[in-house]
């Protein structure tokens, strides 16, 4: 619950306040959110599983954030950022998707 | 990626997931709930300000992307540089095409007003003498007419009237049963007057040349007088027939 107030209160404040993205991070940040995304839905289905902990939550949620910036980062430098953002956004939506799934399969049976 | 998930498969289980879902959802005031939280809340910070961005467009555009439209951009003027040539040729030649055509019709109103004057359908005016002959005995003779015209197209006249009749290629000096003269058929009363539009300078002395135009007038008793004018104006003029045997050889 505190999660999602958390989220909420984060848009608002977003909006309200229109944080400027520093520069150095602007090619990082779509994917990074991206990430977070996927790790939010992993973490609600975990919760559901009754297999949710917090520790693990924490944890994967700023490595997957991390890599995936770092992959981003890496991409650049190597000269295939775009083709390398991608594949990484590909990754993560598919795991969107598919933890959605199992989602929907554990709160609706049929 | 679903197979840690097991699928309820009774309607208890099925309770149990929904019980897991309502605890989920149901504020716990710890630690790692709080951590959760502001993590979330960065996550919301970070998508406002990401999707702020979006709307410039350029900003956050990786180096690669940004020489690709730098390279689309410069192709698409080098596309624009080509068409602008070809269109400025086009103007180019429409344009010449146009003088072309100025300069063809210019022409040709000027051929059209020549050929207007010495066909003598058009009026003409320009600097020439008038030449009076009187007749007070009648004795001029068409012939001596005629020598007055010839001795002023000799001079370089370019359009002859004799009273107000036009005289051209096709004109006759002939002479009435009264004894009258004539001109293309119109009758002449003395004095005669002859307005010759050319060169003053040249007309002049020819009509007065010994045993010439002048000489033969006062030979018939008649006078021959001549003026030069600055402004002779040729009013007269013939209608044009069109030739009925006759054709343009192609």
């Amino acid at each position: 619950m505190i999660a999602i107030i958390g989220l909420v209160v984060g848009i608002v404040l977003g909006v309200l306040v229109q944080p400027d993205v520093p520069a150095v991070l602007q090619p990082y940040l779509p994917i990074a959110v991206v990430a977070a995304l996927d790790t939010l839905a992993g973490g609600l289905r975990a919760s559901l599983d009754g297999a949710f902990d917090a520790h693990v939550f924490i944890t994967s949620f700023l490595f997957n954030v991390a890599i995936a910036a770092f992959l981003v980062f890496l991409g650049d430098q190597l000269g295939v950022g775009a083709q390398l953002s991608t594949a990484v956004i590909v990754v993560l939506g598919i795991r969107i998707f598919s933890n959605a799934a199992a989602i929907r399969r554990l709160l609706f049976r049929s | 990626m679903s197979d840690g998930t097991r699928t309820p498969e009774s309607p208890e289980q099925q309770r149990e997931v929904w019980r897991r879902l309502r605890e989920t959802l149901r504020p716990q005031a710890t630690a790692s709930q709080l951590i959760v939280g502001l993590l979330c809340l960065l996550l919301g910070i970070s998508i406002a300000a990401q999707v702020r961005q979006g709307d410039d467009s350029l900003d956050g555009v990786s180096q690669q992307e940004l020489v690709r439209l730098l390279d689309e951009s410069g192709r698409h003027m080098a596309d624009l540089e080509v068409e602008n040539a070809e269109l400025e040729d086009t103007l180019e030649t429409l344009t010449s095409g146009q003088e072309g055509d100025e300069a063809a019709r210019s022409a040709a109103e000027k051929r059209l007003e020549d050929l207007e004057i010495l066909a003598g359908t058009a009026p003409a005016q320009g600097r020439g003498i008038v030449v009076s002959i009187d007749d007070p005995a009648g004795g001029v003779r068409s012939a001596t007419l005629l020598g007055v015209i010839q001795e002023l197209r000799n001079a370089g006249a370019e359009v002859i009237e004799i009273d107000d009749v036009r005289v051209v290629a096709s004109t006759a000096v002939t002479t009435a049963d009264d004894g009258a003269l004539m001109v293309d058929g119109t009758e002449l009363e003395a004095p005669y007057t002859v307005r010759a539009i050319g060169d003053p300078a040249v007309m002049e002395p020819a009509l007065r040349i010994p045993g010439g135009a002048a000489d033969s007038v006062a030979a018939d008793g008649g006078t021959l007088a001549v003026v030069a004018d600055d402004d002779v104006r040729i009013e007269a003029t013939v209608p044009l027939e069109e030739p009925e045997h006759t054709e343009v050889v192609k």
